[in-house]
């Protein structure tokens, strides 16, 4: 197999990401190819020292300030979140409800609401009445 | 589900790193590491299979976010603040400035594999990329510091 094969290979074998047949490959190209072999080492040398890079840790204060996040400031917007959605539900619901409320009032015919009572007076008093409710008294005809 | 105390605990360190050596700023990696937590918690966080992936991805949003708020793409001084333990200072320092010449795309590679140890599977997954194409990146990331150090 030919080194730039090999080359392409190198890396993922360093990693441990190569089958088997793909190992046997470069472990075998490798005995006799000083180049690929070099330039295997170079990868080695290069992956150990960015590995050995130091980084610093996250500052004590930050991981307490972590540690302290009010999970329960998290439920609680939860909790605000779905009491808005069940306002906005139980709204769009009960609004049309009272519109077909509205409607049947006005539609309703005034002899169903409307009680009429006439007394034999000297005059003719009707009194209309809603529901029991003193609502208005005519006068109509008769003599005093 | 893992107690989600317990996950801070166990990734906050493996996090920050990934997140430091992005934006090579500490108290910019601090901030970015509590919006990831506070991302974290407010997630539902069922059914998740490989945590360290997934904190991992998370992160990565969180830094692409903060940088496309910023107009900021990744900066060019990538490591020119890290600190290096070994004796073989002037090495480390060609290598950090050799990983800061890398693109992007190569940087991120390296950062995954070599300071989270990722495997090719997992960088895949958090780069939303083939696993061929990991490998590919990851060897022409090496070739390149590989060159660089030689050119010095």
């Amino acid at each position: 197999m030919s080194c730039k094969t090999i080359k392409d290979l190198l890396s993922a074998y360093m990693d441990g990401e190569l089958d088997r047949v793909d190992i046997l490959v470069v472990e075998e190209h490798i005995d006799k190819c000083s180049n690929c072999a070099n330039i295997l080492e170079s990868y080695e040398s290069i992956s150990l020292n960015v590995r050995s890079i130091e980084i610093p840790k996250p500052s004590e204060k930050v991981l307490k300030n972590i540690m302290r996040f009010p999970r329960r400031k998290i439920y609680r917007l939860r909790r605000l979140a779905i009491g808005t959605c069940f306002l906005l539900i139980l709204g769009t619901l009960l609004v049309p409800l009272l519109k077909t409320e509205e409607k049947n009032i006005t539609q309703e015919s005034p002899k169903e609401y409307y009680v009429i009572k006439e007394e034999q007076t000297p005059y003719t008093e009707v009194h209309y009445e809603r529901e029991g409710n003193f609502v208005l008294t005519s006068y109509s005809g008769g003599s005093f | 589900m893992m107690n989600i105390e317990n996950i801070f605990l166990d990734y906050n360190d493996y996090i920050f790193k990934y997140i430091y050596s992005m934006v090579q700023n500490r108290a910019e990696a601090e901030d970015l590491l509590q919006d990831t937590f506070i991302k974290v918690m407010k997630a539902k966080n069922k059914d998740i299979r490989n945590w360290k992936s997934y904190l991992i991805t998370v992160a990565r949003n969180t830094v692409y976010d903060h940088w496309r708020k910023r107009k900021n793409k990744l900066s060019l001084d990538l490591f020119d603040k890290l600190k290096t333990k070994n004796k073989d200072i002037e090495l480390k320092l060609d290598i950090e400035k050799g990983i800061k010449n890398l693109s992007p795309k190569l940087k991120e590679v390296i950062i995954l594999r070599e300071i989270n140890g990722l495997d090719y599977t997992e960088i895949a997954d958090v780069l939303g990329i083939e696993k061929g194409t990991v490998k590919s990146r990851l060897n022409r990331a090496r070739d390149e510091l590989k060159k660089f150090l030689e050119g010095k």
